[in-house]
């Protein structure tokens, strides 16, 4: 009884290190709706613009009024504060970095301490408001560049974080949210670099057949004592058939 | 008599004449003219060196990138073979690193637009090297730490722009290699204007065999050297071996920069000697044949 028990014992452990994943792997699968806001009526970008403007608009414009109180989930709202902005200065292409600066980069500052850990609800919400951008720019040629880069920054965030999560909890990764926007990110061309592990490696390059970049990675990244441990394996597996063979097929 | 002898000179003329001009016609049909190209195999303190140095200049040689596969789903050997049917191959590396090492669904990592159709978008915050393959069959790299990468427009205007840190930027230059239909991909920048960028510290202490290509400067000359390095070594030192290589014993005045070749996912490299013939030799190989390629890096002769 004990003998055979320990035959089955590392089977049995490795059972429980894949049910373990399994069962701390997170499958829910509710995907949060695309939110509505109610709009922010009452903000006048002009009242809060420097005149005359001797630095230059980026340096100068009110970023943090600007998020505190302006519309950014209404595009006719974003579109007037580019006209109210072009109406004060005249130099458009400053004025459109402006404004992208605002919604790209001081916009993820407010974000940024949330994003720290992984919030999948919150990434999702960001990728569908980032996305009407990209709409805008496909109807709205002259101000493409502009709607792209808020659009772009924002994929590129968001993507740039996802490798980092899964570093810090590989289980994350087999959750369905995170597979969702990973996907939704490599849909949109923004594909995350997610690191792999050694074992995953070798896994894929089994299942690529590319048995001589296997052969020379190995040789090249494993040390003596796993090299000398394998060649022990290789010898007792050979023995093993060996004494096979010798019982049943040589009289 | 008189006349079976006279045919029978004539014959033989007629004979020699057609050797010499298919010898000269075979010769002219070589696949580069050496001078544009010379591939070589050192040893220096019992490492092989593997180079390939290519000359730009008339702008004989010239690169073409292959960043992924088609819209279509054309994949890049598809593209390659099609391209390359009425093309003299000097040399076919593997370019950047890939997402996966699955070649069917693999993208490359970081920026890359291949002839101005975006194949990713993601700007990668690790790669400091962005490189920009032109129609024309020149290439150029930048150093995206210094946000002065440098474009012009079709009407000749120029602008200076900070891909990392602007993300309004970053979409003008986006667009501009749409509108110009360049070729982009990041990499990894070891050298940049005669700097190392690279640190034992901070990088990878993988071992692997590595490639390199540097585009140097040697008075008004513009050279490109592949630096293949099949005995396996880390990134950083890989880097010194090349840096040393070029400075010292190819004697170059400025490296304008030095880029990664992936050898890990892709191992793809390929010589052809100056008949068209592929160079066998172990150290001018990659271990993944050009089939399986994700993307490619091809030089020609034109």
């Amino acid at each position: 009884m004990t003998k055979r028990f320990i035959l089955w014992l590392p089977l049995l452990l490795v059972l429980i290190f894949v049910l373990y994943f399994i069962v701390n792997t997170d499958h829910n699968n509710y995907l949060p709706q695309q939110r509505t806001y109610p709009t922010k009526p009452g903000f006048i970008l002009k009242n809060h613009l420097k005149l005359p403007d001797t630095i230059g608009i980026i340096k100068t414009f009110p970023y943090e009024i600007y998020l505190d109180s302006a519309d950014t989930w209404n595009i006719s709202s974003i579109k007037n504060d580019l006209k109210e902005l072009d109406n004060t200065y005249h130099d458009q292409s400053a004025n459109r970095e402006a404004l992208s600066e605002a919604l790209s980069h001081r916009l993820y500052k407010r974000y940024e301490k949330t994003l720290e850990t992984y919030h999948p609800d919150t990434l999702i919400y960001l990728i569908q408001w980032a996305e009407r951008f990209r709409s805008y720019a496909m109807i709205e040629p002259d101000n493409e560049i502009f709607y792209n880069s808020v659009y772009d920054d924002w994929l590129k965030r968001i993507s740039n974080l996802l490798p980092a999560y899964s570093t810090g909890n590989s289980t994350i990764r087999y959750s369905y949210k995170y597979k969702y926007i990973f996907s939704r990110c490599t849909e949109l061309k923004f594909a995350p670099t997610i690191e792999v592990t050694k074992m995953e490696k070798v896994m894929d390059n089994i299942v690529q057949r590319k048995w001589a970049h296997l052969i020379e990675s190995s040789w090249n990244q494993t040390s003596v004592v796993f090299k000398i441990l394998v060649l022990l394996i290789f010898i007792i597996t050979l023995y093993g058939y060996y004494c096979i063979i010798k019982k049943h097929f040589i009289k | 008599m008189y006349h079976k002898k006279t045919f029978y000179k004539m014959i033989r003329f007629i004979l020699v004449s057609t050797v010499l001009v298919c010898f000269t016609f075979i010769e002219t049909l070589a696949q580069y003219d050496p001078q544009y190209v010379e591939t070589k195999k050192l040893e220096f303190s019992g490492e092989t060196y593997a180079i390939q140095k290519i000359m730009r200049k008339n702008n004989k040689v010239k690169v073409k990138y292959f960043a992924s596969k088609n819209y279509d789903g054309t994949a890049v050997y598809q593209r390659y073979t099609s391209w390359a049917a009425n093309k003299n191959i000097v040399s076919v590396s593997s370019g950047t690193y890939m997402t996966n090492c699955n070649a069917s669904y693999a993208l490359p990592v970081g920026l890359c637009i291949d002839n101005g159709t975006i194949v990713n978008e993601q700007l990668s915050d690790n790669l400091d090297g962005l490189v920009i393959v032109y129609a024309t069959g020149g290439a150029v790299a930048t150093n995206l730490k210094n946000g002065d990468l440098s474009i012009t427009y079709s009407d000749g205007t120029k602008k200076i722009v900070d891909i990392r840190n602007s993300a309004f930027q970053r979409a003008e230059f986006i667009k501009w290699a749409k509108d110009q239909e360049a070729t982009v991909f990041q990499t990894h920048l070891f050298v940049y204007t005669n700097q190392m960028k690279i640190d034992q510290y901070t990088s990878s202490t993988t071992i692997a065999p590595r490639r390199f290509l540097a585009v140097c400067k040697e008075g008004n000359n513009v050279l490109h050297y592949i630096i293949n390095l099949p005995q396996a070594t880390t990134l950083y030192n890989g880097s010194v071996k090349a840096f040393n290589y070029l400075k010292k014993h190819e004697d170059v005045d400025e490296i304008t920069f030095l880029i990664n070749l992936d050898t890990g996912c892709q191992n793809i490299f390929q010589v052809s000697d100056k008949n068209g013939n592929e160079v066998t030799d172990m150290n001018f190989k990659g271990d993944t044949p050009v089939s399986n390629a994700a993307n490619l890096l091809v030089y020609y002769y034109e």
